[in-house]
This record gives structure tokens, C-alpha cells and sequence, in this order.
């Protein structure tokens, strides 16, 4: 073989690669030279560039396009360093899985482990409590007394609405005797422990501040990168950046993702309700740092949140409504705001992903882009439509006529499918919640999200709920909304990149794209549907950089 | 905490109903120092003159007023608040003009604050359409339902019979609470209302110097215990649109108590005992 000036590179054979590109849709090898793919095909195909460094070590693997995740939130891991007290396991950074609590007496158990390690005085704040999953007498403060009856105990639920707290932390703060409404209390007229909604939790001051500190540490920074490489993700979404609105921290990302031991690209995403007037200079600003920034911290998209959730009842959701709850719909800005709001961004030629759970707020941001392609006929804007978990069929084709994107909750099917069957929108609702099959009948392009920390990041996650879409009940919520495994792989690699605007860079693995891979046991395509999201994942590629997932499991 | 509660009030209405021309005449000519807080510095306009500092979501102002941007964390501004070493007088919230205000005036019970109660405006020549707009009908109700005290702004806009249909729709969906039109009431002047009127030798007395409303005394007490106290102020008719007074019960403690509108907060303090001053609807 001759050797050319450029024989540097290394070619990587596989058990089978899967591109996520139909032109050539499976390989089994792939090269990469300066941290970009080469080519891909057989050995022959890639060696032929005059690489003679082959590398075996994924022979028996399967390798994909690393994942690509469209909502995420920076603090998605904040378990590491609060207590886990939720019902299904969960996954963190260091690669261990803090197990489930099945029960008021497992709670009891786990947090009493955690106050012996503790010093004294110091509260114990924990998270991710969910008592819907328990069939028992529901958490009290008298629970938590049995941790103990002098150290503050501070327990959030995995909503976030609400939180238990035991007898020392409502006398510490006097909740004792506070009119506030949201502290519940027992059919003696003394608080029960139970504080709902934030300004109730906010009595609680130091152990309210102590979970939102947890979320933005340098710490949680940085395990963001570790476990979204845990679970194969080399792209992942900051939605509520302060990149643009706070120079020290662009500085403090760029730092941390310049470090080639940083393992994921984050796209960072400017969260528009934090600063509503100023669209045109934060436009500006962000355009400004896309010539400062490395190929690690992007800046393709701004996101703008515009009603609450279904399982809070709070999401924005036409006749018939709420199904067994009482309605706290609430816009977070005015329906008649909003073009005002992304025509900025809009005319810079920025994505603009918008949280609409319900399907009045998908409707009136399919309205609002209407009105700005009306306005600046920019047609490859991709906006993207996110969570869209109530879209209706009229608003997907509408939807994809004016060239919108969405990007589904799928997790939810799973985490909170038989509560929208039962509660939240009734059982008709929830078989057409979050609806890939229509989706792709109507041809409106798509991707999946965890919303991490809301539900544990990993597309191998959302893909085996969208195919599968059962729930812990055992229903299977609106059979015609399953898709394909080929339609769930492309939604989770290269329609996410799409609307993120990075599918000339990432999303599959063509040549002369960036050299971004999940390193898989198994395949996805020919595993039993049903164990998709028990694929292991032995880690990634970024950049050509090997990044093995972390294995702390005891 | 060794100062006495701040009291909060929050300002909600839907867009356009006046919560900005509010916000910024309190803080330019504000007679007391007042924190307030908004979501957004955008809509706020103040006189480059009046500006002492400014530091991040914070502006200061010469008057001794401060306005902060409320950002994603209302309970974090606040903390920061309380944690001021002059702290302000009294707090102003701007809810958003889709806001529910009931959750957010659910802060005002965080230690060291005291809730004094919601106002809301209401855009007399938009009501009516608000109210019946299919995104943001619900909204607009739900604000009506979360005030203490209704304030109907631009009134002059529109003619007779559209003001009563304006008040028909509120008390419809909002029942008996007071409810006043900015054109004849000074929302400012109101909240600023000093409680250190000196007692007068007699138990009721009327001042009949304005159209609207009348000012009344009342002489309290002596009472027994705080509920009493508050049952009494509770009870008083529903035209009461403000009332405020330091009362001192039987076993020498001293209470600050307030009504705006419907709702009623009693809070300790150290000041004189005076009457009640009371301000009702004619």
C-alpha cells in the first residue's frame, strides 16, 4: 500500500456500524483522521487512504452515530449530590445506579445511612421522591422524625412542586405557626410535614437553597459531560444557558469543554423568558460568541418555555381539558407576545426551540412562526417545537408546512404513561400523547428528549419507549403511535441534529463529519424491542477522542 | 431578625392594564423606600439622574428605592432582599401580565416578610375581550379571583355603559371584592397610608373631603387576644378598599394590623398604638 504525506489516522473495525446514513446505511469499518471521519465501509475501503494503524478494540461492538440530545438541562445530574429517593433506579455520573425506594420504609432506611455520614447541623436534603408509585399511608413528617428528631430533613419530590420535611426542620423556621398556604396540615391543625409549591418549600430557606446550589455547581458541570457519555450521547442541549448573558460563565464552559477530556459537545441554549426585552442584543451576543467559542460549546439555538406540564397541571391544553384534576393552565408569556419575543432571533437566523406541553401552546407557536416567515423568509429555520407531547394531527401538517421541527418527550409513555391514562388527560388523550406515528404519516420531522434530570438521560431510553410505548402498568399507550426501530434510530442521531442545525457536522457518520461515536454492546435493530434500552453502552468517541463510560457499578 | 416583617404586595392585571405606569411611579416618586420587583428591567424606565447604581439585577436608586430583576428564582430575590443591611420599607411584586398572583403572593409568607395583599388592575377598554379570548380568557379570570382589590384603570377610555359591564364581569367572577377605578383612587397614596394619625376623643370620625371615599377613624380595643383583633377588622363591609392601624391587645403587645381590600395581615410591632384609619367606598 503506498503511503501518502497524510497517512496518519487510525481505522476502527467493528462487529457491525450502523451510520444512520441510507445512502450507506451499515459499514464495518470506519476511519478517522484529525478527529473527522475519513471513511466508512469495509477495511479495504478505509485502509485504501493509506492508514496502515488498525484498531480492534470494537470488534465485537456495535458503533453508531453518537447520540444527540435536543433537552437537556446542565444540572442533569444533581443526584450525585443530593440523596436519590425516587422509585425507579437511577443512573449517575461515576456509573453506579442509586436504587429505587419502593417504600416509606426504604426511604426511612436510605436517609438514615445518609445522617450517620453526615456532620452535625448539617441538613439533609434529598430527591427525586415519588409517592405516586407507593401504595401506602403517604409520607409524613412522622416518617422522617424515625431519621431523626434534630437534623433538618428536607425531602423534594421528583415533581419539584412539593417536598416532606420532618418535625426539626418546621421548628428551625417556625413553619410551625406560619398562615403560608401550601403547608398542609393534619386533622389536628399541626403541619403534617408536607410543604407544596416553591414559596411553601422557600420557608425552608437553607435547604431550599442547598438543592438549587446543588444543581449549578462547577461539580454537576462536570458531570453532565461524564453522564451523557455514559450513556452514549455526544450532543447534548443546555436549555437555559447563561453563556449569553453572563461572560463568566461562557468563560467558565469554554474552559471546561476545551479540556479534550471533556466528553460531549454542549449546545448551549439562551433561555429567552430570563431576559424578554432584550431579544436583539442577546441575537447579537450570541453571534458574537459563535467566532469566540471551540467546536464543543455551540450556540445553534435559543429556547423560550411557554406554559407548565400535564402531570403538574399546569400545561395549557384545549376542550376538553384537564381530565381528573383541577386546571392550573398558565402561559408564561402572553400568546400575544411571542412573535415579538422570537422575531429577534428569528431575523439572525437562530433555531428557537419552544416548550409547549399542552396543545394551545403548540398552537400559538406554530402561529407565531407563520407570522415570521411572513415576515423574514428564512425557510431552513427548523424551529422546533419541544415536549409537544398534546400536538394535535391539523398542528403537525401545519407544522411541517412551514418547516418546523418536534421534538417529543417519549420518556413520558414510560415514566408517566398510566398517569395521563388515568389522570392527567384520560385514557383517549394519552394513547395519542406524544404521537411518532402521526408524526411520521404526516411527515413532520422529529426527535426525542429526556428533559434530564425530569427523567434519566440515554436514547437508547427514549427509542425503547417510543417503539414500545408500555407502561409500568403493562398498557401499551396507542399501538399506532409505535414506530420503527430504523425511524427511532434516526430520530435519536440525525433528525436531532437536523433541528439542532449540526446535521452537517454530527448525527451520522458520513465522511468529512466529525467523528462522534456511541460505542454500543448490542444492536439495537435486531435485539428484542423490548430489551433496546437495556443495551450496554462501553462509551464514545469525540472527535476521534475515546472516552470509556464509567463502571463504578458495586 | 431583628427587623419588624416587610410587607409585600403584589400588583398582577393582564397586559396593558397599568402595572408598569405603577411601578414606575412608585419608584420615582415613592414616599417610602420600596423594593420593587420586576420580571424584567426592560419596561421599567427610569430617569438616568435618579440612578445611584446599578449591579446586575439590582438598580438603585437615589430615593433610597430599589428595583430588581426577578430572574428564575422569586424565593432567591427575596432572600437577597431580607438580607440587605438597610432592608426596604415595603416590597412591591410585579406579577406578569399572564400571571397567576396567587402563587406568587405565597412568598410574602417567607420569614421576615409580611402579605399584605393582591391588587389587581383591570384595562377597562380590553376586559370584556380578555375575558372571552379563548388562550387567555381562563387567565385573565383567574387573576380577578386571586385579588384582594380590584383596580379598574382607563376608565375615562370608555363610556358608561361599558364601565358597567366592566364591574358586572368582575363581580361575576371575583364576588365581593372591593373594587375601584384609578381615575378617583391613588393605589400609591394607598399602600403609603400612615398609620400614626393620632387617637381622637371620639370613637368614629368622618372625613368627607373627597367624592369617591371617605376616611374614617375607629377606635379599637381593648381586645383580648389577635383573633379578636382580626375578626374585627375582617368584618368590617366590603367597601373597605384600606384600612391600617396599630392596635395594642391586653397583654401589652402591639400589632400593625392591615386590610387591603379583603385581605387582612397582622403583623408585631414596636410603634405608638393609634386607631383604625379606614378608607371605604361611598
Amino acid at each position: 500500500m503506498v503511503k501518502t504525506p497524510h497517512s496518519d489516522g487510525v481505522v476502527y473495525t467493528a462487529r457491525l456500524i450502523r451510520t444512520a446514513n441510507p445512502s450507506r446505511p451499515t459499514a464495518d469499518a470506519i476511519a478517522v483522521r484529525d478527529g473527522r471521519i475519513l471513511a466508512v465501509g469495509n477495511i479495504d475501503d478505509c485502509r485504501s487512504w493509506g492508514i496502515d494503524n488498525v484498531n480492534t478494540q470494537f470488534a465485537d461492538k456495535v458503533l453508531v452515530p453518537g447520540f444527540v440530545e435536543g433537552h437537556t438541562h446542565i444540572f442533569a445530574d444533581m443526584f450525585s449530590s443530593l440523596t436519590y429517593t425516587g422509585w425507579h433506579p437511577r443512573p449517575l455520573a461515576n456509573g453506579s445506579v442509586a436504587p429505587g425506594v419502593r417504600s416509606n420504609a426504604e426511604l426511612i432506611a436510605r436517609l438514615r445511612a445518609v445522617d450517620e455520614t453526615l456532620e452535625m447541623g448539617k441538613p439533609l436534603v434529598a430527591g427525586g421522591f415519588d409517592p405516586i408509585f407507593l401504595a401506602e399511608e403517604r409520607l409524613t413528617r412522622h416518617h422522617l422524625d424515625e431519621v431523626s428528631t434534630t437534623r433538618p430533613i428536607f425531602v423534594l419530590h421528583a415533581n419539584a412542586h412539593l417536598a416532606t420535611v420532618n418535625s426539626a426542620l418546621l421548628n428551625k423556621y417556625s413553619i410551625t405557626t406560619s398562615s403560608a398556604p401550601g403547608v398542609v396540615r393534619d386533622d389536628t391543625g399541626e403541619p403534617n410535614g408536607e410543604l407544596q409549591e416553591p414559596a411553601a418549600m422557600s420557608l425552608a430557606r437553607d435547604e431550599f437553597r442547598a438543592w438549587i446550589s446543588s444543581a449549578m455547581s462547577d461539580e454537576a458541570m462536570a458531570n453532565f459531560g461524564a453522564l451523557m457519555r455514559n450513556c452514549g450521547i455526544t450532543t447534548a442541549t443546555d436549555l437555559s444557558s447563561q453563556c449569553a448573558i453572563n461572560d463568566t460563565v461562557f468563560d467558565k464552559f469554554l474552559q471546561m469543554t476545551s479540556d479534550p477530556a471533556y466528553p460531549v459537545r454542549i449546545v448551549s441554549a439562551h433561555h429567552i423568558n430570563s431576559r424578554p426585552t432584550t431579544g436583539s442584543e442577546i441575537a447579537d451576543k450570541i453571534r458574537s460568541l459563535t467566532a469566540r467559542t471551540n467546536d464543543k460549546l455551540l450556540f445553534p439555538i435559543v429556547k423560550l418555555v411557554l406554559d407548565g406540564s400535564i402531570q403538574g397541571f399546569t400545561a395549557m391544553i384545549s376542550w376538553p381539558g384537564v381530565f381528573d384534576g383541577t386546571d392550573h393552565g398558565q402561559f408564561l408569556v402572553a400568546p400575544e407576545q411571542v412573535v415579538e419575543l422570537l422575531r429577534p432571533f428569528h431575523a439572525a437566523g437562530i433555531g428557537i426551540h419552544v416548550h409547549c406541553n399542552g396543545d394551545l401552546t403548540s398552537g400559538v407557536f406554530i402561529d407565531a412562526v407563520e407570522q415570521l416567515v411572513r415576515e423574514h423568509a428564512w425557510l431552513d429555520h427548523r424551529h422546533t417545537i419541544t415536549h409537544a407531547q398534546m400536538i394535535t394531527p391539523a398542528q403537525m401538517r401545519k407544522a411541517r408546512n412551514l418547516g418546523m421541527c418536534a421534538n417529543f418527550f417519549a420518556n413520558h409513555l414510560w415514566f408517566w404513561g398510566d398517569q395521563h391514562h388515568d389522570i392527567t388527560v384520560g385514557p383517549d388523550r394519552a394513547h395519542s400523547i406524544n404521537p411518532c406515528g402521526s408524526a411520521d404519516r404526516i411527515g413532520l420531522s422529529y426527535s426525542f428528549h429526556s428533559d434530564a434530570p425530569v427523567t434519566p438521560p440515554g436514547h437508547l431510553h427514549t427509542m425503547w419507549a417510543a417503539v414500545n410505548r408500555v407502561t409500568p402498568s403493562g398498557r401499551t399507550l396507542g399501538p399506532n403511535e409505535r414506530i420503527s426501530v430504523d425511524r427511532a434510530f434516526h430520530a435519536a442521531t440525525i433528525d436531532a441534529a437536523y433541528q439542532l442545525h449540526l446535521d452537517h457536522l454530527v448525527g451520522s457518520l458520513e465522511v468529512g463529519k466529525l467523528a462522534d461515536i456511541a460505542v454500543l454492546d448490542d444492536d439495537p435493530y435486531t435485539v428484542d424491542p423490548m430489551s433496546i434500552r437495556d443495551i450496554g453502552v462501553w462509551g464514545t468517541m469525540l472527535g476521534g477522542v475515546v472516552h470509556r463510560a464509567s463502571t463504578a457499578n458495586p | 431578625m431583628t427587623h419588624p416583617p416587610i410587607p409585600v404586595v403584589v400588583v398582577g392585571g393582564y397586559l396593558g392594564a397599568g402595572k408598569t405606569t405603577l411601578v414606575n411611579r412608585i419608584l420615582t416618586d415613592g414616599t417610602e423606600r420600596t423594593a420593587v420587583l420586576v420580571n424584567d428591567f426592560g419596561s421599567v424606565n427610569i430617569d438616568a439622574a435618579q440612578i445611584r447604581e446599578t449591579n446586575g439585577d439590582t438598580i438603585e436608586l437615589t430615593n433610597g428605592c430599589v428595583c430588581c430583576q426577578i430572574g428564575d428564582n422569586l424565593a432567591e430575590t427575596l432572600f437577597q432582599i431580607l438580607d440587605r443591611t438597610i432592608p426596604p420599607e415595603r416590597i412591591l411584586i410585579e406579577a406578569s401580565g399572564v400571571a397567576d398572583p396567587a402563587p406568587i403572593a405565597a412568598y410574602a409568607h417567607i420569614p421576615g416578610l409580611h402579605n399584605l395583599g393582591t391588587i389587581v388592575l383591570v384595562d377597562a377598554s380590553r376586559a370584556i375581550v380578555t375575558s372571552r379570548d379563548p388562550l387567555v380568557g381562563r387567565v385573565f379570570n383567574r387573576q380577578l379571583v386571586a385579588a384582594d382589590l380590584i383596580v379598574v384603570t382607563k376608565s375615562d377610555l370608555v363610556d358608561k355603559d361599558t364601565i358597567h359591564a366592566v364591574e358586572e364581569l368582575i363581580r361575576k367572577t371575583a364576588g365581593r371584592t372591593p373594587v375601584v377605578r384609578s381615575s378617583e383612587f391613588d393605589i400609591d397614596m394607598t399602600l403609603h397610608l400612615p398609620a400614626t394619625r393620632p387617637s381622637v376623643a371620639s370613637p368614629v370620625q368622618e372625613d368627607v373631603t373627597h367624592e369617591m371615599f371617605s376616611t374614617s377613624t375607629l377606635r379599637v380595643g381593648p381586645l383580648s387576644t389577635v383573633d379578636e383583633l382580626e375578626s374585627i377588622v375582617s368584618s368590617l363591609p366590603s367597601n373597605v378598599v384600606r384600612a391600617k392601624g396599630v392596635i395594642q391587645t391586653r397583654d401589652g403587645q402591639r400589632h400593625l394590623v392591615q386590610r387591603v381590600g379583603r385581605h387582612v395581615s397582622i403583623a408585631s410591632t414596636n410603634l405608638e398604638p393609634t386607631d383604625l384609619v379606614i378608607i371605604s367606598i361611598k
